[in-house]
């Protein structure tokens, strides 16, 4: 076959990915971002308010919430999620305890399970005709007893967060644990020769190899966490009142059950900004901490 | 090289059985092909009835083919929403009369059926069914059914336990929590998870005890104001059930299944719910504890001016779409369909499996199951008035309803709630234009 | 060659039991109460929630595969999942590849536009993907399906494979070069076989996203024959008449084919990975 130049072959490994692309996400989105701009009342697009739509969006206290939620939910991820699969995948590829391929099937096993499921378990666990609440009335002698967080105003969240830190952990288990095989054991055993602890080893030796795995798991953690629907929606949708509200549920309600386009695509924008702002922020300290460890 | 091959051959093969799928199905000889999408579980056993009325009208119209799509909850709405958004619309659809299915009968995507329905088929039927749909206020579809949306069910063998009867005031309820409570039991039974609970099976109920029967809608239009104290009683009342511990501690916990169960499980005394729970308590329960279950409204509220109301509202039907218009022979075949499932053959169908049809049918030749006896006794005896969420705008409904239920957790009060609601309909309620 | 050493302090192992046993315990109990839940008629799950059942039956399964259509909807999320992930990584790796060994100006705005998939939600392109659709014609057939699945798998895909690429050693490429080799015979002889580890993340991520999805598959098709396995589901788990035994069979069904196939998939998972490190 007649080689082809530099450039033509560049173009035919690069343009099949990019033009389905470009046809199912990037359009929709110029869409929306139009569309942000605009006012529809009674399903009809009624003019041009320019940023309107955002100052409401950022006045409404609801949205304030839902962005102080998502903010949460990215901590547990980058701070939570993905140094316990770290830790997870590292015990389990220096096969510290018998049975690690069972285990590893264990831990892999949330993430298989559709967040439904899981919302539709935990309630049979944890409401207030769940078998925990239940069990604890049984044992407390107490009939009102309910599973008080979920009410709290504050701290609503964590219930969530939990299941969130249980689910998603396996994700980035797996691929620590892909990207651990590729260091080699005559690394471990030299250094263990040595007399270093796990602990070092772990610091010095693990991290700084593992650190673009560890930079690209925390940008897939951070927009995760900002477009996070499926497991909130299943399990609270919102509530009590809003306190669990996140802005991938105030975008459903804007766009699907209030029929307002306009702010509808103002939140997913707004979603993206934010987004954007957060990854550079993790890409200058990812930088700084590169330049620490030459 | 082999592997290129490898991947074209691949390639190949995965287009072609890309395109050999998918292809419309075309109606075989001269049958008339109609696509409907319905918002029904064919799986559960509330729909039994459907599925014997979908059965019946094939045998009668061997000539109309219909190719059902069916979906459940949220789902249907939001893939209808798109459908509506691209003007593509099935012939046939589950359709609301209310606020809910606004997006396909207030966008000109649904056909008015006044023209095609006429006296003598209308006089079968029980006359509230002809109450104006959408902002038109025409007819799109012909309500199978009414949803009965307020009741209350006590559980007559615990009352007796504790010795006590059904109360006939609010005080006397109220008088007979520290007893209930005291036997290790819960009073009130309601499943608050999602917040329109306490609106539709309650808030609409209280409001018209205090105002009358068509104070919502004078609300609606601007003739009163929800700062009056027909709407500033009504959340009074829901206050004091809350603060005076009527309610299970889970109340804002609890799916409304949830509350069932608790009351199923007789941990409680009575239960807040819609009076269609008769079926799945029929399906669910042995005879002896349904035997114990009465079925009422909400006993007398302190200063009430209008006794023993419920509330209901027309269940969905199916509407037409507005592009069937042009073709006589769908035209005909849909209407033919719509008027079987609520007219006298659909009616007696769902009859038989427990469903009181809105088309008026001796119901004495049927033989029906406990509950639904219980049910359409109820229908029978209480006056029915509207519910608050079919007339209401969605928007302004769901941030009242966010309020009641902190309120329910106890911040906020029902005069600041009141004067909430009140300036959001003001500014923003279709109604009120 | 094994990675264990003899000298673990035992607080260490003894955290990493605990640690392992709390999360098998969390995950498994809750699973096998559905399992054995799935048995029970939903009267006696509603009454007695946690009894064994006291007749077990196969009635929910019955009625599941009745009204869910069940064999087609498995065999629909079999196709949409795995030619999917195939494309997907198969496309992902050949644009990391250019994107991370051809120093072009032009890639980092091609990596950046990629990255920004990312951050989409599908609630935000459903209805105008939905429209889309329609007019062009391929609503409610496979490729309808497909296309969308590959778009959205591939910012994440792209990632992992671009940050994979850029670890392979130039000096690998530049002799075949040398060698007179052309760029694409590069891709399908070095890239693809190296980066075996990459592409099993890749294909499990992937597949996973996929074959639990919902929303699109429910909105861009709507033919009986065209469901996946959660659509099908969905169709009786209607939010206002919950039949939990029929629920749990029907989760069950569509569960168990991930459990069988990680099983299945782990073992060539982890040869992928072992190839990989050897070629060290």
């Amino acid at each position: 076959m007649p080689q082809l130049t530099k450039r033509t072959s560049y173009y035919t490994l690069l343009l099949p990915a990019f033009i389905i692309y470009i046809a199912v996400i990037i359009f929709p989105i110029f869409m929306s971002f139009g569309l942000s701009f605009t006012e529809w009342k009674r399903f009809k697009m009624t003019g041009f308010i320019g940023l309107r739509n955002y100052s409401e969006i950022l006045a409404d206290a609801v949205f304030r919430r839902s962005m102080w939620n998502n903010i949460q939910i990215m901590l547990i991820s980058v701070l939570g999620q993905i140094p316990l699969g770290i830790l997870l995948a590292y015990l389990l590829h220096r096969k510290w305890v018998k049975g690690d391929k069972f285990f590893e099937f264990m831990i892999f096993l949330p993430i298989t399970i559709s967040s439904v499921v899981i919302a539709l378990l935990w309630n049979r666990i944890f409401s207030p005709v769940g078998i925990y609440t239940t069990f604890v009335r049984m044992i407390t002698g107490n009939p009102d007893y309910v599973v008080r967080i979920f009410e709290s105003e504050k701290f609503a969240m964590i219930p969530i967060l939990v299941v969130l830190l249980w689910q998603h952990t396996s994700l980035y288990m797996v691929i620590f644990l892909a990207n651990l095989q590729r260091i080699p054991n005559s690394i471990f055993e030299a250094a263990l020769l040595d007399g270093a602890k796990e602990s070092t080893i772990i610091f010095k030796i693990v991290i700084p190899a593992l650190s673009n795995v560890i930079f690209t798991s925390s940008v897939l953690a951070i927009s995760g966490s900002l477009k996070s629907f499926d497991l909130v929606y299943a399990m609270t949708a919102g509530g009590p009142v809003n306190y669990t509200f996140v802005m991938a549920l105030y975008l459903y309600l804007h766009t699907f059950t209030f029929h307002n386009y306009g702010k509808g695509s103002a939140v997913s924008i707004i979603i993206v900004l934010l987004s954007v702002g957060l990854i550079s922020l993790v890409r200058g300290v990812y930088a700084k901490a590169q330049q620490r460890y030459e | 090289m082999k592997k290129l091959a490898f991947t074209l051959i691949l390639m190949a093969l995965t287009i072609s059985l890309v395109f050999a799928a998918g292809a419309k199905e075309q109606g075989k000889g001269d049958k008339v092909v109609l696509t409907a999408y319905m918002q029904i579980d064919p799986a559960s056993d509330q729909y039994a009835g459907h599925n014997a009325v979908m059965e019946a009208f094939a045998a009668k119209y061997p000539n109309v083919q219909l190719n059902i799509e069916y979906a459940s909850g949220e789902a249907f709405h939001q893939k209808f929403q798109s459908m509506a958004a691209s003007k593509r619309v099935p012939d046939l659809f589950t359709c609301y009369g209310g606020a809910r299915s606004a997006y396909v009968i207030d966008t000109g995507l649904a056909l008015d059926l006044t023209p095609y329905l006429d006296e003598s088929y209308k006089s079968h039927f029980a006359s509230a069914t002809w109450l104006p749909q959408g902002s038109a206020g025409v007819l799109y579809m012909i309500p199978p059914s009414f949803a009965v949306c307020h009741s209350i069910y006590a559980n007559t063998a615990l009352l007796d336990r504790l010795g006590l009867s059904f109360p006939e005031t609010f005080e006397e309820l109220v008088a007979q929590v520290p007893v209930i409570r005291a036997a290790g039991l819960y009073p009130v039974s309601m499943g608050n998870k999602d917040p329109w609970v306490v609106n539709s099976w309650l808030l609409g109920t209280f409001i018209e005890r205090f105002g009358g029967p068509d104070w919502i809608l004078k609300a609606a239009k601007g003739q009163a104001s929800f700062t009056d104290e027909p709407f500033v009683k009504a959340v009074e009342i829901i206050q004091q059930m809350s603060q005076k511990g009527l309610f299970s501690p889970g109340v804002n916990q609890m799916s409304n299944t949830e509350a069932d169960q608790e009351f199923y499980q007789q941990k409680s005394v009575y239960l807040i719910d819609a009076a269609w729970r008769t079926s799945a308590m029929d399906a669910q329960l042995p005879a002896e504890q349904r035997n114990a279950i009465d079925m009422r409204v909400f006993p007398r509220l302190p200063g009430e001016k209008f006794h023993d109301n419920s509330n209901a509202t027309s269940s969905e039907g199916f509407g037409i779409a507005k592009a069937v218009e042009g073709d006589k022979a769908k035209l005909d075949a849909a209407l033919a369909f719509v008027k079987f499932y609520s007219g006298e053959e659909g009616a007696a169908i769902r009859a038989e499996y427990g469903e009181v049809p809105s088309y008026n049918l001796d119901l004495s030749k049927f033989s029906l199951d406990i509950m639904q006896t219980k049910f359409i006794n109820f229908s029978a005896t209480y006056s029915m008035g509207y519910v608050f969420d079919a007339i209401m705008d969605g928007e302004g409904v769901n941030l009242l309803n966010t309020d009641l239920q902190a309120m329910m957790m106890g911040s906020g009060n029902p005069k600041s709630i009141a004067a909430t609601y009140e300036a959001w309909v003001a500014k923003n309620d279709s109604n009120r234009d | 060659m094994s990675n264990r050493t003899k000298n673990i302090s035992t607080g260490w192992v003894a955290t990493s039991y605990v640690l392992l046993i709390i999360f098998s315990l969390i995950t498994i109990l809750p699973v096998a109460w559905m399992i054995y839940s799935s048995f029970k008629p939903m009267g006696e799950i509603m009454l007695h929630p946690l009894r064994l059942p006291t007749q077990p039956s196969w009635d929910n399964y019955r009625k599941a595969f009745k009204y869910g259509n069940v064999v087609v909807s498995f065999l629909n999320s079999l196709f949409y999942s795995g030619i999917s992930t195939f494309s997907t990584i198969f496309l992902a790796l050949a644009a990391a590849f250019a994107l991370s060994k051809f120093s072009y100006k032009g890639s980092r705005v091609y990596y950046g536009l990629f990255t920004l998939g990312l951050l989409i939600t599908v609630n935000s392109v459903i209805t105008p993907l939905f429209i889309m659709e329609t007019t062009v014609g391929i609503y409610n057939t496979r490729l309808g399906v497909l296309l969308p699945y590959v778009a959205f798998g591939l910012p994440m895909s792209i990632l992992l494979a671009t940050s994979y690429v850029h670890g392979i050693p130039d000096a690998l490429i530049e002799a075949a070069v040398i060698d007179g080799a052309s760029y694409l015979q590069i891709f399908f002889r070095i890239i693809l076989m190296v980066s075996t580890p990459v592409l099993a993340t890749m294909a499990i991520l992937n597949f996973l996203g996929n074959w639990n999805e919902f929303l699109m598959v429910f909105t861009l098709t709507s033919g009986e024959n065209m469901r996946s396995l959660p659509v099908a589901i969905n169709s009786f788990a209607g939010r206002l008449n919950e039949d939990y035994g029929l629920q749990f069979a029907a989760l069950v069904i569509g569960t168990l084919p991930m459990f069988v196939l990680y099983l299945v998939a782990h073992e060539s998972v982890i040869k992928g990975f072992g190839e990989g490190a050897l070629k060290e």
